[in-house]
């Protein structure tokens, strides 16, 4: 092993080789094999879904502002909110952070040139544009299930419109892309770590991704031969989910939530992972009970296997088992709040830096513990009778997709984007992007608490005038545009940033993982020299170096590739 | 079977860049994303047959009359079985260092395939024949008689999926001179096809439970 000197955590100079640099031209990116590449290819597709699925979103506000709705008939209203629930999911959270960050730094946060089977993670990709691209059309075909596709609206020729096979189609492809991502993922952790990196040397996010691609491994082929099922069931009537033939819908539903309520951990975990970094390395401080956030992924990702009947305590299934269920459910708490509580050990006496990353991840633990304690609401028998199927499981249900899975992306997304782009974006704008989000976003969704709890059903195009509704609708309408001014801010200061933008550091935020140890952007090959190894939250060897707006390594303490040298 | 490094960035493998530093680390990846790969397709075929299961055992009123599987499929299942104890020939003539011993199994196992997959066609055929009486009797009970398409369909796939390496390691056997690099390859599709056997079997119990 050999050492890196300080010249490698400062920025390269004008012009240098990077993997943006590396080799120009269309196809250079389309058929990279480079993780990097892939990675923002990645990038670019979800926020460009994101974009969608959001256009959908306000649709369903806006409808929403008035009794008799503003602008949708009721069909229009069954689509615009499916197809803003499938391109979210499937498009937008599922592959926010393992495909697009995950991709990025995996790697080169494991000291590894590239993922261990770099062609499979281009067919991936492509696997998951097809995808994309089947579930995006069923849009024009006229879906309108809900992203869930049950039984039997999906199968009833006469109320499903039409788009349910290219969309069940491409849910299925999108599926196997994620397979194929989360294998890849498995392997390149177990088989690429280089000498030194053992397990609980591994970031804490390298920890999150393990737990996510086991349970894509392990749950996601079930969604698959359910779907396949589906769309068979639909197209020649084999009797397995519709009960003119001798089938069964509930079967669906089981079947269905055996693996999307894992995938909600798909969504949540490595969000967590990408938390447990921002807390850590913006707090200056040693991740407080490393070992306890790692195994509280493992069992979050096992738990997650044992709660798919929470969601169908009203589908007349078993009262026994509705309770061992509730059990089970109330169990996941404790590892998510064993993250919580350490995270917020290490940002105690830290040296916190109130930048937009850690503003953003300080957001995500806010609205992570409002999502996770109303989940004990809906958890629990007696109160999930009354507020199922109303608007507080839609509150809930954001709080914790998109007010934790989305925005612990979006904190990634901030964490990693001088390290993506090499550029810095502008901390004034991005602090009042959030502020504004945090505004808009709660107008919008602790609203609808309070309408859940007041009986108003989701999936409804119109609610009657005198209900008490329409003033919570209104706030929520106003608290989504809001959202969407922050969104359209952000995208706004990324972008500039590209173009004129600060040069970014080697390592800007103060980060010891290795990703913080090569150029931002990083080059070609991820690492000149392979690079040592050492405790990655231990922040006291490094020191802010004024001239180049970063973080250096301290010149009174050794590094570690020396101890390894002489060992 | 290590070798030493081949490219300008000290390493071997996919890629410009070289992931591996060995090509042995190489096959021994390869061998976990088959692992994964195999437990992906378990959970996949498991499914199957617990919703089958789950409708079959949630009925009490199934019908005694539908009809039995066609015969052809107890001889492609022979032939399935043929190409199983054909590759564990091809790995171990590969173990002994016997080229010919590698193309005559590898050989059988070509032959073996094709005559799996001309059996389940006729088969295939044959249930079709069958279809318009049973569908007539068996309206609320078609996953008995529409299960045997789903079963040799979703398995017929897989086993198409498993003729693109079984045509590279035939190829390279039979045409080319086989080097130890191709031991990994052969070794990952004998894992396969016995995998593709092994659900093959589990599939064809659940048939004869549901018929």
């Amino acid at each position: 092993m050999t050492t890196i000197d300080n010249t490698s955590l400062q920025a390269p100079a004008l012009g240098s080789d990077n993997y943006l640099t590396h080799t120009r031209g269309f196809l250079s990116w389309v058929l990279t094999l480079d993780h990097k590449r892939i990675g923002v290819m990645y990038l670019v597709s979800v926020l460009t879904c994101f974009l969608l699925g959001g256009v959908f979103a306000m649709l369903v506000r806006t409808q929403l502002v008035v009794p008799d709705g503003l602008i949708l008939n009721q069909d229009e209203y069954n689509q615009v909110f499916t197809i803003h629930g499938g391109v979210m999911v499937f498009l937008v959270i599922l592959p926010g952070i393992p495909a697009a960050l995950g991709n990025f730094v995996l790697p080169i946060m494991l000291g590894a040139k590239d993922v261990a089977f770099p062609r499979l993670n281009l067919f991936s990709y492509w696997l998951w544009v097809t995808g994309a691209v089947l579930l995006v059309i069923s849009i024009f075909a006229g879906l309108d299930t809900g992203w869930t596709f049950y039984t039997p609206y999906s199968i009833d020729h006469d109320s499903a419109m039409g788009g349910v096979i290219p969309a069940v189609s491409g849910a299925f492809i999108l599926g196997f892309a994620g397979i194929f991502t989360g294998m890849n993922f498995i392997v390149t952790i177990h088989r690429l770590r280089p000498d030194g990196m053992n397990w609980f040397r591994m970031p804490l996010f390298l920890w999150s991704i393990y737990a996510t691609a086991v349970i894509q491994v392990l749950a996601t082929p079930v969604l698959g031969i359910t779907l396949a099922l589906l769309a068979v069931e639909r197209a020649f009537g084999i009797g397995i989910f519709n009960p003119a033939l001798g089938g069964d819908p509930v079967l669906y539903q089981h079947f269905f939530w055996f693996y999307s309520h894992p995938a909600v951990y798909i969504m949540i975990l490595p969000a967590m992972g990408v938390i447990s970094e921002i807390i850590a390395v913006h707090s200056h401080r040693h991740i407080f009970g490393y070992n306890f956030i790692a195994w509280s992924s493992i069992a979050i990702a096992i738990f997650s296997f044992l709660v798919w009947g929470h969601h169908m305590f009203t589908s007349g299934q078993s009262p026994l088992m509705s309770v061992i269920f509730s059990f089970i459910t109330f169990s996941v708490g404790i590892p998510s709040a064993v993250k919580v509580f350490n995270w917020l050990a290490t940002m105690y006496k830290g040296a916190i830096s109130w930048n937009t990353t850690m503003l953003w991840g300080m957001g995500f633990i806010f609205l992570f513990m409002i999502g996770g304690l109303t989940g004990m609401y809906l958890g629990t028998i007696a109160t999930d009778i009354h507020l199922h199927d109303t608007y507080f499981v839609v509150a809930h249900f954001h709080y914790t997709m998109m007010g934790s899975a989305l925005v612990g992306f979006i904190a990634g997304l901030h964490h990693w984007w001088p390290k993506i782009t090499g550029k810095m974006f502008n901390e004034n704008a991005g602090r009042f992007a959030f502020v504004l989000f945090m505004i808009g976003y709660n107008m919008t969704f602790f609203t609808q608490f309070m309408l859940g709890s007041h009986g108003m059903p989701r999936r409804y195009a119109t609610y009657p005038a005198d209900a008490g509704f329409q003033m919570y609708n209104i706030i929520s309408t106003i608290g989504s545009y809001v959202m969407a001014i922050s969104f359209f801010m952000m995208a706004g200061y990324f972008i500039a940033s590209i173009f004129k933008g600060r040069r970014a550091a080697a390592n800007p935020w103060g980060g010891r993982s290795l990703e913080w140890q090569c150029s931002s952007p990083p080059p070609h090959d991820n690492f000149s020299e392979q690079p040592a190894v050492g405790d990655c939250y231990d922040f006291s060897v490094l020191r802010w170096d004024e001239a180049t707006h970063g973080y250096v390594w301290r010149e009174d303490v050794e590094h570690p590739g020396h101890d390894a040298e002489q060992a | 079977m290590s070798q030493p490094t081949t490219d300008n960035t000290g390493s071997v493998g996919e890629g410009a860049r070289g992931v591996y530093k060995h090509d042995s680390d190489r096959v021994k990846a390869g061998s976990l994303g088959l692992l994964l790969l195999l437990i992906t397709l378990g959970m996949l075929f498991g499914g199957l047959v617990l919703v089958v299961l789950a409708v079959r055992v949630g009925d009490e009123a199934w019908p005694a009359n539908l009809p039995h599987l066609p015969w052809q499929v107890w001889v492609s299942t022979a032939s399935l079985l043929a190409t199983s104890i054909a590759f564990a020939e091809a790995v171990a003539a590969m173990r002994r260092g016997s080229d010919a011993g590698i193309r005559l199994a590898l050989g059988t196992a070509g032959i073996m395939v094709i005559l799996f997959t001309g059996m389940q066609g006729w088969a295939w055929l044959d249930w079709y024949e069958q279809m318009p009486a049973v569908e007539a009797a068996t309206q609320q009970h078609r996953v008995g008689v529409m299960g045997f398409w789903v079963f040799t369909g979703l398995h017929g796939m897989h086993v198409l999926g498993g003729l693109i390496p079984l045509g590279m390691v035939a190829w390279y056997a039979l045409f080319r001179t086989w080097t130890a690099s191709r031991h990994g390859l052969l070794r990952h599709t004998a894992i396969y096809w016995h995998f593709l056997d092994a659900v093959w079997v589990v599939l064809l119990l659940t048939m004869l439970v549901i018929l």
